[in-house]
């Protein structure tokens, strides 16, 4: 069932807001990812990005009556927590060493 | 029987004392190099000297197992035997002794041992080359006193006597030309001695890239003498199937290129005509080593090569002729050149190259005996006026111009006599060696079979008389006349190792000439001269001279008493060695290997000797109006032939043919050559370098080093995966 619907379940509306909602909190993550220069920012943008995927995830095991994305989206969230504290750490590091948070300051970081 | 055994042991006792000759240089040079600069530094001379003396005892040993019977007193007492076997020893001696000390080179059925080669010919080579060689480093033992590099010079000297002790010692060809080359290396590094100026490494230079084109010649002659021969032994080669008609018939083009090509190895070494440039420009060595090249060691081994492959140019007379031809010339050339130049050890420089032409014209006439001769005599007044040179040279402050100084005699009276001796030997005034060698030649020369023979004698005679003009001309103006010293007199040789800038040189160059107190470095005030006192050094360096004086005195007479019957010692000596045809000579043909000597219409050795002595005083007498009682009517006279002098002047501009004739042309072919390797190095081969670096330069923006645009191209690049699997899909 899961399977046979797989094409047409855009055709459902309620999705497709769930959906949307998704693809528009990546698409303003990505934006903001792309567009600003302060790291904490970009770290945000980040963030905005992996709620619209969980978002996603959870629209999904809604609509299909499974419970997997939602577990992801727990262990994701874990994850995500986990990783803001890291990313924290190395921002504070990195405007330690250059008392800017300017991410183009480390522009010579190139390889 | 016991005396065949005894006369056995001597000839094997022989063997090895030659075996030996080389290695008391050779042991003398690595002492010197290994511990020359920091334990011997100015002692650097003990080693080498005692080396060389060592050689020159054995050599001498040797001169009197191999002598024909005159010194029977001195071979008794010194070998203990009774006169009568000492007389034997020389007497039955065979045409050579060799012997076989161990293998050089090995390679299946090619062998090359380390042998030595004794016969008359080699021995008394290496008897005037250490002999000489001994008195040049006693002399350079005073001569270069303090001088940077002093160990440097008496470890080249050394390898220098090594060299051209193998050379005439040696029994195979290749043994020869690992001599050759050392020989040749030796020069090089002597004569670039003084290398931070650069006229004097452009001498060694030129030199060593002049005598290539003889080493490879010679190189060339070796090969073929294998191919023809299959050996390279000289026995095998001179005694072997050399002697057979049809073998030779067989050979023919090998029998003409052989000598051919030797013949341009020795030319190269020996400096005739047309590899001759190196030898004038190689006195920007030290003096000693000039005398060296000039007199025993170097020059002489061209001479020594054609005497020893006599045998092989017998079979080859147009190239035979062409060695005499090219020596007459190139005696002839030389001489006029050096009765216009005004450096007195160029004018010696040019005197060898003449000389040298003598003893190829000696050769070519086969009169090999005559020009191995007029080598031994050379040696003694070639390096008598050299070192009498360098004296004049040492004392004048480098000075060696010969219109800046006259009369010095007043000041330098040892120089002037020794001097004196070797310039009459060289101009062959009667008495004195290079007479008798000379004449020998010229008598030869007009007595040849040959019928260009008496007219090389004639061009001969010519040369004689501009010999001897030259020759007194540098003596006169230097010696004679007037008191006259250069500024530099009293100074030493500006060392070419001081620094350019040299405060303290720059005020001896202004004062020196009028202070007596002031001599050149410090490193050699040790033996400082006064100003008005004895120019003639110390006593190692008078010493040579006087004894090199006396021998120039005396060997000519050699030519005249000693010998069997009418013969002088050493043609007796010499008459073994088959290189031989002509007026003094019956020799012993092995195979008929001789020219047949002809019995009819001969000149009286006499009377050759007598017009050679005229002709020799007439020289003399013309020098003697020019350049002293009206030194002004030589300048008339080289206005009057201004075109004249100048060709002279410019030595026949050979080095500036050369110069436009070969070395721009190889210039130019060398710029054309880089042309095109340019053009496939620069386009070809560079385009594979160039085009992994234009891809970098396109690539190289994405590599900014900002966060945001890695960003945007993981998105775009994301995006077009994506819509291209939409597309694959749809």
């Amino acid at each position: 069932m899961m399977i046979t619907h797989a094409t047409s379940s855009f055709s459902d509306p309620v999705l497709v807001r769930y959906l949307a909602l998704g693809a528009v909190l990546f698409a303003i993550g990505l934006v903001g990812f792309m567009a600003r220069r302060n790291m904490i920012m970009i770290f945000l943008s980040t963030e905005i990005m992996f709620q619209g995927v969980a978002i996603n995830l959870i629209a999904f095991s809604r609509y299909y009556h499974n419970a997997d994305g939602q577990s992801f989206v727990i262990f994701l969230l874990t994850v995500a927590a986990a990783e803001a504290s890291l990313a924290l750490g190395l921002v504070v590091m990195l405007f330690r060493h250059r008392q800017t948070l300017n991410v183009d300051a480390w522009s010579d970081m190139q390889g | 029987m016991f005396q065949l055994i005894q006369q056995l042991t001597f000839h094997h006792k022989a063997e090895i004392l030659a075996g030996l000759i080389p290695l008391f240089p050779l042991a003398a040079m690595v002492i010197i190099a290994l511990f020359g600069g920091k334990i011997l530094k100015g002692r650097a001379h003990v080693p080498a000297i005692i080396g060389i003396a060592c050689s020159f005892f054995l050599a001498i040993l040797l001169l009197l197992i191999f002598d024909v019977g005159q010194f029977n007193g001195i071979k008794a007492a010194l070998f203990h035997v009774t006169a009568a076997q000492a007389n034997q020893i020389g007497a039955l001696s065979p045409e050579f002794l060799q012997m076989k000390f161990s293998t050089w080179i090995s390679a299946g059925g090619f062998s090359i041992p380390f042998g030595v080669y004794l016969d008359p010919l080699s021995v008394l080579f290496v008897s005037f080359v250490t002999g000489i060689s001994l008195l040049i480093f006693i002399y350079s033992s005073g001569y270069m006193e303090g001088d940077y590099g002093y160990f440097r010079f008496f470890a080249y000297l050394s390898m220098f006597v090594t060299a051209m002790t193998i050379l005439v010692l040696a029994n195979n060809f290749l043994l020869v030309y690992l001599g050759w080359e050392g020989v040749g290396l030796a020069s090089y590094l002597l004569v670039g001695y003084y290398y931070p100026k650069r006229s004097a490494r452009d001498a060694a230079t030129k030199a060593f890239i002049v005598n290539r084109i003889g080493d490879t010649c010679f190189a060339i002659a070796i090969f073929m003498i294998y191919l023809t021969f299959h050996s390279l032994n000289f026995a095998n080669v001179f005694y072997g199937p050399l002697q057979s008609a049809s073998f030779r018939a067989a050979h023919q083009s090998m029998m003409f290129w052989i000598p051919l090509l030797l013949m341009f190895g020795a030319f190269a070494k020996s400096a005739q005509f047309p590899l001759h440039v190196w030898l004038p420009d190689a006195m920007e060595g030290p003096t000693p080593v000039s005398a060296l090249i000039h007199a025993a060691t170097m020059v002489t081994a061209g001479v020594y090569l054609i005497a020893r492959c006599m045998p092989i140019f017998m079979h080859d007379l147009p190239v035979l002729h062409l060695v005499g031809i090219i020596g007459t010339f190139t005696a002839f050339m030389a001489a006029t050149i050096a009765m216009c130049q005004y450096d007195l050890k160029r004018i010696w420089a040019y005197s060898t190259v003449s000389q040298l032409g003598y003893m190829f014209m000696g050769l070519g006439v086969a009169a090999g005996s005559a020009a191995v001769f007029h080598v031994f005599t050379h040696a003694f007044f070639k390096a008598l006026l050299f070192l009498s040179s360098g004296s004049v040279m040492h004392a004048m402050g480098g000075e060696l111009d010969i219109r800046k100084m006259s009369g010095l005699r007043k000041r330098m009276p040892i120089t002037t006599i020794c001097l004196l001796v070797g310039a009459l030997s060289l101009a062959g005034f009667p008495g004195w060696a290079g007479f008798f060698s000379k004449d020998e030649i010229l008598s030869a020369a007009m007595n040849s079979t040959w019928s260009g023979g008496p007219w090389l004698a004639v061009i001969g005679l010519l040369t004689a008389l501009l010999t001897a003009y030259y020759t007194f001309r540098a003596f006169f103006r230097v010696f004679m006349g007037d008191l006259v010293l250069p500024q530099t007199a009293g100074l030493h040789e500006p060392s070419a190792f001081a620094l350019p800038a040299e405060s303290d040189h720059d005020h001896h160059q202004a004062h020196g000439a009028d202070d007596p107190s002031q001599h050149g470095h410090d490193a050699h005030a040790g033996h400082g001269q006064q100003r008005n006192t004895s120019f003639d050094g110390p006593i190692t360096m008078w010493g040579p001279l006087v004894i090199l004086a006396i021998g120039a005195t005396l060997v000519g007479w050699l030519g005249v008493f000693g010998g069997h019957g009418d013969q002088g010692w050493i043609q007796s000596f010499l008459a073994r060695v088959p290189m031989n045809s002509g007026i003094h000579y019956v020799p012993t043909p092995p195979g008929g290997l001789f020219l047949p000597a002809a019995a009819a219409d001969r000149l009286s050795p006499a009377i050759g000797m007598s017009i050679g002595g005229i002709l020799a005083v007439a020289g003399i007498l013309i020098a003697l109006y020019f350049h002293l009682i009206n030194r002004h009517a030589a300048e008339v006279v080289k206005s009057a032939l201004r075109p004249l002098a100048t060709f002279l002047e410019n030595k026949w501009y050979i080095d500036e043919i050369y110069h436009y004739g070969i070395v721009k042309p190889l210039w130019y072919v060398g710029r054309m050559l880089y042309g095109v390797d340019h053009l496939v190095d620069g386009i070809v081969v560079n385009f594979f370098g160039y085009f992994p670096q234009f891809v970098g330069w396109l690539l190289k923006p994405t590599q900014s080093g900002r966060l945001r645009y890695y960003a945007i191209g993981m998105v775009s690049g994301l995006a077009l995966v994506i819509l291209g699997v939409l597309y694959l899909l749809r």
